[in-house]
């Protein structure tokens, strides 16, 4: 059965840029991932703080790559969806979508006079 | 102007402000963009990231909080309380009457040591309430975490304490609103608006915040986000 706890806007646009970025998932292009696609700034800090809640709930996991100088010897931290976070991703799009498709309807109901 | 590297304060800020597993990959992403991104103004940006990064972080670890600061917040607004109460056992006891009896600088000394007791005791009990109320949550008796978090709020609580000492020496009684606290209840002490400003309930509030900010991880829990 699916976990019923849903994503929010940010932590999903989060998951879709690290399945997207794969194996390169990491602070930097999650967050240019982000911006390319909304169209405005989106900081690291706030990548990562959304990464550890992610993490917390079991949808992410982390693992450390080796230090490099242009990194001033800091490793950088990839991440990689795990399955309970795959399910959490199609659980959300299953429930979006039925609403995206049920608008229609609703916009027919709301052109009725009363 | 070296502009290879970022703004010398911003990253000391982001080394000893954020928390060790985020620092680390933050600080290298910043870096790495901050070299080798395409950025206009590459101070001003790795400013505002550093900034946004820390307060972010201020702001979970306050959410993760919640239950230590609204419990603070409430014991505090007992201080006027237990002061009246403390007051008038003092009046009542045979020791406050061979206390006054003293010579200089005796007198000053037990007055001295009998404010701190008192309001020692208050902090005291107000964390003992909130730890064992912890403890009986998880199911965990741990007296040494006990002891351990109310004698780790005593060195801040003496510093603290020689604030009003300090104060009262800089402005001398015949200053604010004086309150007779014979003519008031306990009850009348948190409800009177005079006592709102009380800078004992602040004083409480921060020794209190201080003494309990660390308490899960001193009584071996860790429900904290961050300590997986």
């Amino acid at each position: 059965m699916a976990d019923r706890s849903y994503l929010g806007e940010f932590e999903l646009m989060i998951l879709l840029a690290v399945i997207r970025l794969g194996e390169e998932a990491y602070g930097v292009p999650i967050s240019h991932e982000l911006e390319a696609h909304r169209g405005r700034d989106v900081s690291v800090g706030s990548v990562y703080a959304a990464l550890e809640r992610l993490e917390a709930k079991g949808l992410v996991s982390s693992s450390l790559g080796d230090p490099t100088p242009e990194r001033g010897g800091k490793a950088k931290r990839y991440f990689k969806v795990t399955s309970a976070g795959l399910r959490q991703v199609r659980e959300t799009r299953r429930v979006l979508s039925k609403l995206w498709h049920a608008l229609p309807a609703i916009k027919e109901k709301a052109n009725e006079p009363l | 102007m070296n502009h290879s590297k970022p703004p010398f304060i911003a990253a000391w800020m982001l080394e000893h402000w954020m928390p060790d597993p985020r620092n680390d990959a933050l600080a290298g992403d910043l870096l790495e963009e901050f070299r080798g991104g395409r950025l206009d103004r590459k101070r001003a940006w790795y400013w505002r990231q550093v900034l946004v990064a820390i307060a972010l972080n201020c702001s979970e670890r306050i959410l993760n909080r919640r239950n230590v600061m609204l419990f603070a917040v409430l014991w505090s607004m007992l201080s006027p309380a237990w002061l009246v109460l403390s007051a008038n056992a003092e009046v009542n006891t045979r020791a406050f009457g061979l206390m006054v009896e003293l010579d200089f600088p005796w007198s000053a000394i037990c007055a001295i040591a009998l404010s701190l007791a008192t309001s020692l005791i208050f902090i005291w009990s107000g964390m003992a309430l909130y730890l064992v109320f912890l403890m009986v949550a998880a199911r965990s008796f741990n007296l040494r975490g006990l002891a351990r978090n109310l004698f780790r709020a005593l060195p801040m609580f003496l510093a603290i304490s020689a604030v009003p000492y300090a104060l009262s020496l800089m402005f001398p009684p015949g200053h604010g609103v004086a309150i007779d606290r014979r003519t008031l209840t306990p009850l009348n002490a948190i409800t009177d608006p005079r006592t709102w400003a009380m800078v004992e309930r602040f004083f409480n509030l921060c020794i209190v915040l201080y003494g309990l900010w660390k308490a899960p991880r001193l009584l071996g829990k860790a429900p904290e986000r961050q300590a997986r």
